[in-house]
């Protein structure tokens, strides 16, 4: 019963969520390589508040990754990008389109073998 | 150039001899002249353990001349154990160069000693010497040992500049992948060219000299090494990735694109993969004073790893690369890069393969899944995925032959017909599969497939356009045009391995860059599109040993069945698997090929109608 009640709870607050503020959309990004050492951090959530948005309005939640992985709105040469493991430069490049529960990881030039 | 020291450890006689010119322009050096010796000099029938099979040591016409990016490598050329092919095996670390200011270009090594033997070179000199005191001795003894006893006769200065390729234990006892190891850590990994030092009673050879490397056309090479040297500088994998994070820079990226091959091969993503990733070795286990020890002589990419381990498991040493952490790591389902880093550090002192011998570990937990293994062969060790203990365990039972690794160091091949699932047996021509799964790859699949020494990754590295996107990202699930990428770069590749360069330049220079420093070495006027003739000359003469040692050909070209036929489970490459039949066909038109095999026409352009001769009837009508 109390885990019911619970989700009820939690659906209630999602659906006045909804009412106040619209859809919110919630993305995975994971950074690698060398870009972890310079922003401080490994993943993040990001939230957006609109059921739909393209790769580069979400990373332009955060701006000093965008200035890393942009340039312009071109990603930068040599840097993967991938939404759930498919390289974007195969979808829409920075226009490819995110949905809710995405995951990005980005990798700067990198290689080995 | 082409100084060769032939040693006949039968006889126990010394010569020196040069080669033509004409034979260097044909097979540069390295591999591709390693593979025409052998053509020439050994029966492809030899069995690999025995006397009248061949050891041959080489090096290559851009190694040990300072500037060049990266030509601080040697390699060996022998038939393998492993696979029955011809094979060659490289290595980085100081004694390449060192061989070749005593004033050798390449050792061939005949016969068979009956004692333990090491050979000794010195400015010019060579001698054979007794190795009785040294047999059963790790490479790190057996290095130190030498180095000790010489000094004795050279001085301890001098003798501190010696550099040793050994075998460990593992050779002595024929694993079938045993490595050779220089410099303490580097090793001739694949192909089991350990095991055919230890059938001919080869310890060591320990190398020192002074002579320089000698250049035709010095401004011409200053400008072509300029050229190069900025490139190298520009691009951010070899300036960057690659010396900051190192080979295991790729296991986060590989496990991303969800071809992270685990619990052999059977899905391609690790959970665990984070806990062992190169982002990771960085912050736990790395040491700097040990990685500045194992950077190769004359490298500006530096992307050595040295490290130190405490807790559970203790030790230092050289590694671990990328295909070390996912072999014992991913392939076994362990996570720990401790006890990988333990593993890796018992594979260089006891002289074994790590990508074949956590491979094998791999398969072998498969099989005691399958309840395959009568569980008193075991002896109480809890070999299932994920254990620990059971990589570090299994990894010297293996160099011993003790208890299951005597069936371990026969092969995942072999191992697995023994005890009656040889599908689960990932290897192309009985070589082991390395840390790439090719089902979200097509290109590095056929480059497996086609491989003439058996699985291996390094022939044509498709991983650099598939997923690096180097020179150029192109789609990896697709299998339009990857047959002309798979030839072009076996044929380039096949030519920096003669020239014995380490393949991590070509992130940043290609064919006209190897073409440029080659000329100015030698004063030979080579471009671009002979580098690519050169390469498929050695590709076909590879080939060509192949067909005359087992009848090699399209039934060979091929992939374990999980791969061709069970959809990948999960990830970013799920549902997908190796469509080979798509891509084999045009692969051998665009090789002037029939069934695997070359025509006649096509070995007579390669100038190779003595080789079409000896194939006679084996060759396409």
């Amino acid at each position: 019963m109390a885990r019911i009640k619970a989700w009820r709870t939690f659906a209630q607050l999602d659906f006045f969520f909804f009412l106040f503020f619209g859809v919110i959309m919630r993305v995975r990004i994971n950074v690698f390589v060398t870009l972890r050492r310079e922003l401080g951090w490994k993943n993040k959530i990001v939230q957006i508040d609109s059921e739909k948005a393209i790769l580069f309005e979400v990373i332009s939640v955060i701006p000093e990754l965008a200035n890393k992985v942009f340039d312009g709105d071109k990603i930068r040469s040599g840097f993967i990008v991938l939404v759930n493991g498919r390289n974007v430069r195969f979808l829409n490049e920075g226009r490819t389109r995110i949905s809710d529960g995405d995951e990005i990881s980005i990798f700067p030039p990198a290689g080995g073998g | 150039m082409g100084k060769i020291l032939r040693v006949d450890l039968t006889s126990k006689k010394i010569t020196a001899e040069e080669l033509p010119e004409e034979v260097l322009k044909n097979w540069i050096g390295g591999r591709g002249l390693g593979v025409y010796i052998m053509l020439k000099e050994v029966d492809p029938k030899v069995d690999p353990l025995s006397p009248s099979n061949k050891a041959i040591v080489l090096t290559g016409p851009l190694t040990g001349i300072p500037g060049v990016p990266s030509s601080g490598r040697w390699c060996s050329v022998t038939k393998s154990p492993l696979t029955g092919t011809i094979h060659d095996s490289h290595s980085g670390g100081k004694f390449g160069p060192e061989l070749k200011f005593a004033g050798f270009d390449a050792i061939i090594i005949e016969g068979a000693s009956e004692e333990p033997v090491y050979l000794w070179i010195y400015d010019g000199k060579a001698e054979i010497r007794s190795a009785k005191h040294l047999w059963g001795l790790d490479t790190h003894a057996t290095t130190d040992a030498i180095k000790e006893e010489l000094a004795k006769e050279i001085g301890e200065d001098e003798a501190k500049n010696i550099k040793v390729a050994c075998i460990g234990p593992a050779g002595e006892n024929l694993v079938r992948f045993a490595a050779i190891i220089n410099d303490y850590n580097r090793a001739a990994g694949r192909g089991g060219h350990g095991a055919v030092w230890g059938s001919k009673k080869l310890k060591a050879i320990a190398v020192r000299g002074h002579k320089k490397v000698p250049i035709a056309n010095e401004s011409k090479f200053k400008e072509a090494v300029r050229k190069a040297m900025d490139k190298i500088k520009k691009s951010p994998v070899t300036s960057e990735a690659l010396p900051k994070l190192g080979t295991a820079v790729l296991v986060n990226i590989i496990n991303q694109h969800g071809i992270y091959p685990t619990r052999n091969f059977k899905t391609g993503v690790f959970d665990k993969a984070e806990e062992q990733s190169g982002e990771k070795l960085v912050e736990t286990i790395l040491d700097d004073q040990l990685v500045k020890r194992e950077i190769c002589w004359g490298c500006p990419i530096g992307c050595a790893r040295g490290t130190r381990i405490k807790g559970k498991w203790t030790g230092e040493g050289g590694g671990p690369e990328y295909e070390t952490i996912w072999a014992f790591g991913a392939q076994t389902g362990t996570a720990s890069l401790e006890a990988i880093s333990k593993a890796n550090y018992l594979c260089n002192e006891l002289g074994l393969d790590t990508i074949s011998t956590g491979h094998v570990i791999g398969t072998l937990m498969e099989l005691v899944e399958m309840g395959k293994i009568p569980p008193e062969k075991l002896r109480g060790l809890r070999v299932e995925w994920g254990n620990e203990e059971a990589i570090v365990e299994l990894t010297w039972r293996t160099a011993f032959r003790s208890g299951i690794g005597n069936d371990i160091a026969e092969g995942a091949l072999r191992l697995a017909q023994k005890y009656g699932a040889p599908e689960v047996a990932m290897v192309v021509r009985g070589q082991e599969l390395p840390a790439y799964d090719p089902r979200g790859a097509q290109g590095h699949g056929l480059g497996y497939a086609t491989s003439n020494r058996g699985g291996c990754h390094l022939r044509a590295y498709m991983i650099a356009p598939e997923v690096l996107g180097v020179p150029e990202l192109v789609d990896r699930f697709k299998t339009e045009g990857k047959p002309g990428l798979v030839k072009h770069f076996q044929d380039v590749f096949a030519v920096i391995d003669s020239l014995v360069v380490c393949k991590f330049t070509s992130f940043a220079i290609w064919s006209e860059d190897y073409a440029e420093m080659l000329s100015a070495v030698t004063g030979w006027d080579v471009v671009p599109s002979d580098i690519e003739k050169i390469g498929e000359r050695i590709w076909n003469a590879e080939r060509a040993f192949n067909i005359l040692a087992f009848g090699d050909g399209r039934e060979f070209d091929t992939l374990p069945k999980r791969l061709l036929e069970e959809p990948m489970p999960e990830g970013p490459a799920k549902g997908h698997v190796v469509k080979l039949s798509e891509m084999l066909d045009e692969y051998y038109k665009l090789r002037g090929w029939v069934n695997g095999r070359p025509t006649k026409a096509k070995l007579g352009e390669l100038g190779l109608d003595w080789l079409a001769s000896r194939l006679g009837g084996l060759l396409p009508s």
